[in-house]
């Protein structure tokens, strides 16, 4: 399996398993107070820093236990198969953000608007690398 | 210059205009109120249309009038190959990138200011920056040799 394959499965499983954290703790929330609770900056950079921390670990543990492939610049094949997953989830994003626009329109409610943008930019990125690893195991 | 950049181009100055003239009335609207005004679905949809209206009608323009020169290729317009499909992956997979860090620098001003008309409009306005950069980048890579 080639690095690129094998870290597209690991921010699958950072970001989903990060994502459901963040999105459980907004339910929770939002049962508590009884209506949607704003966005916390402490809360958000422990959760870009979760991501970060454990995509560094990920690589790190990749590349020690393949130095050669992890050092190897990316060919032909796997620059098309990074453009094509990142155009498709490109567009499931801007379907996401017009609907996150149009329930701010209806609804008028900003706490809701930034959530769902959010979850865009985080499903977004979940289906950018699971269609990567879609397209390396199709040989696309 | 092709059928599909001549249509990319148009559709980057349609996008940049609508968006402006949106962005006009916007301003005008929050002067008047001395606050920023809550966006409404009627103006919101009126933009959206006219995107959509002053891009077809582009790319109508612009086949017909290629098509009726002296010695048009029957394949005027048709001809999307496996080198256009490419370029518009790594157009939009690049713009992709601009609209999410527009919409980053979008959810933190909403962070800091707390008002979602802001965060509507700085979204819209990624949205915006993210269409016309995906059209610009199509030229720009029509034009470089793949």
């Amino acid at each position: 399996m080639a690095f690129q394959e094998k870290m597209a499965w690991a921010m699958v499983g950072i970001l989903t398993v990060t994502g459901a954290l963040y999105y459980a703790w907004v339910f929770w929330a939002t049962t508590q107070l009884g209506h949607l609770p704003p966005p916390i900056l402490p809360f958000l950079v422990v959760y870009v820093v979760l991501i970060i921390v454990a995509a560094a670990l990920m690589a790190a543990g990749f590349a020690i236990t393949n130095p050669s492939e992890a050092n190897a610049p990316l060919d032909e094949r796997e620059r098309l198969i990074q453009f094509k997953s990142a155009a498709q989830s490109g567009r499931v994003f801007g379907f996401l953000i017009v609907v996150g626009l149009i329930d701010f329109a209806v609804f008028q409610n900003g706490n809701r608007f930034f959530h769902i943008a959010f979850a865009a930019l985080i499903i977004s990125q979940i289906l950018e690398y699971g269609l990567t690893v879609l397209f390396y195991r199709r040989g696309t | 210059m092709s059928f599909w950049e001549k249509g990319y181009l148009a559709t980057a100055g349609a996008v940049a205009l609508a968006a402006s003239a949106y962005a006009y009335i916007i301003w005008q609207r929050s002067v008047e109120l001395a606050a920023v005004v809550a966006p409404d679905a009627a103006s919101f949809v009126t933009y959206v249309a006219v995107i959509v209206v002053l891009s077809a009608l582009a790319f109508i323009i612009i086949a017909s009038r290629d098509a009726t020169k002296t010695g048009a290729d029957d394949a005027l317009v048709d001809g999307y190959d496996e080198r256009d499909r490419m370029i518009g992956d790594m157009a939009n997979s690049q713009s992709h990138h601009v609209t999410s860090v527009g919409v980053y620098i979008a959810l933190l001003a909403f962070i800091v200011h707390g008002s979602g008309n802001v965060l509507f409009y700085s979204v819209l306005g990624a949205l915006a920056l993210g269409e016309i950069s995906m059209c610009l980048l199509r030229v720009f890579h029509y034009n470089r040799a793949y």
